[in-house]
């Protein structure tokens, strides 16, 4: 799929941060990324997430991978 | 009270690197317009010299064919008449077998300096960075063709207003390489701009796709 066209993964932050009593903003001190970039990922306008963010996001949310991210539609 | 240990530690400066480009640029083109002004001044007010093919003409039917009051020195396989005074069309002729292609490096050399200023006051890897770069290559290919085609038309003209007496040029194929070798080093500075300017180009494209890598 070219990069530029529409994906249909869906970033599940907004359901654990509720599930865990967390707030965003504490969400984006543990990971040790901006507010900015937490909002960009979690409606779905980042083009790709690094491994390293998606390990602190996993350890801070005491989640998996496949938790995290789902695919719409299917 | 602190002893002084004799060495310092070398402060490490930052680079300005479009800075130090931007004076290179204007300081190459503030000698070449220097030049310029003076080479025009002494068409002006000097005598006008021509070279003249020496060996596809002869030394003998030349020396009985130049105008009276010209003066005649050889230097390699070019005799160089020198017009003691020249009628103002031959000193304009003069000005324009020299100076079109200093000018259009001295207008590329600028070009280049508001280039390298546009980057310092944004960013090196920007969309209208490398536009910009592309469009000085193109402009240095395409004036600097033509300057050096008006610069070997009029030097030609003045040759051939030296000689009004009959006396027919033609020219070897050497000589017509060597005189068409350096147009192409218009294209070759063109072509090393656009290069840069592309390089430039993948970097800006290398950045928007790293902005959205989170």
């Amino acid at each position: 799929m070219p990069p530029d066209e529409e994906h249909r993964i869906r970033v599940n932050i907004d359901r654990l941060v509720a599930e865990r009593g967390m707030t965003l903003t504490q969400l984006a001190e543990r990971v040790g990324i901006t507010q900015a970039n937490l909002s960009v990922l979690k409606n779905g306008r980042a083009r790709a997430i690094r491994f390293s963010t998606l390990t602190a996001l996993c350890e801070a949310l005491s989640c998996a991978p496949g938790d995290l991210l789902s695919l719409e539609g299917s | 009270m602190t002893q002084s240990t004799g060495w310092q530690t070398p402060i490490e400066r930052k680079r300005d690197w479009a800075r130090e480009a931007e004076q290179v640029f204007w300081l190459g083109a503030a000698v070449l317009i220097a030049w310029v002004v003076g080479r025009v001044a002494w068409s002006v007010i000097g005598p006008v010299t021509a070279q003249v093919p020496a060996m596809a003409l002869g030394i003998t039917a030349l020396a009985g064919s130049i105008p009276a009051g010209a003066q005649l020195s050889a230097a390699d396989d070019h005799v160089t008449v020198v017009l003691a005074d020249p009628t103002a069309g031959e000193r304009l002729l003069a000005v324009l077998a020299v100076v079109p292609q200093p000018l259009v490096l001295a207008t590329v050399l600028a070009l280049l300096a508001r280039w390298a200023r546009s980057v310092r006051q944004g960013a090196t890897f920007a969309a209208s960075a490398a536009s910009r770069l592309t469009r000085i290559g193109q402009v240095t290919v395409l004036a600097g063709i033509g300057a050096y085609f008006l610069e070997t038309t009029a030097a030609s003209m003045l040759r051939w207003d030296v000689l009004p007496n009959g006396v027919a040029s033609s020219p070897s194929l050497a000589s017509v390489l060597s005189s068409v070798g350096p147009a192409l080093w218009w294209p070759t500075i063109g072509a090393c701009l656009g290069l840069v300017g592309e390089i430039v180009r993948r970097g800006v494209a290398l950045r928007d796709e790293l902005e959205g890598v989170i």
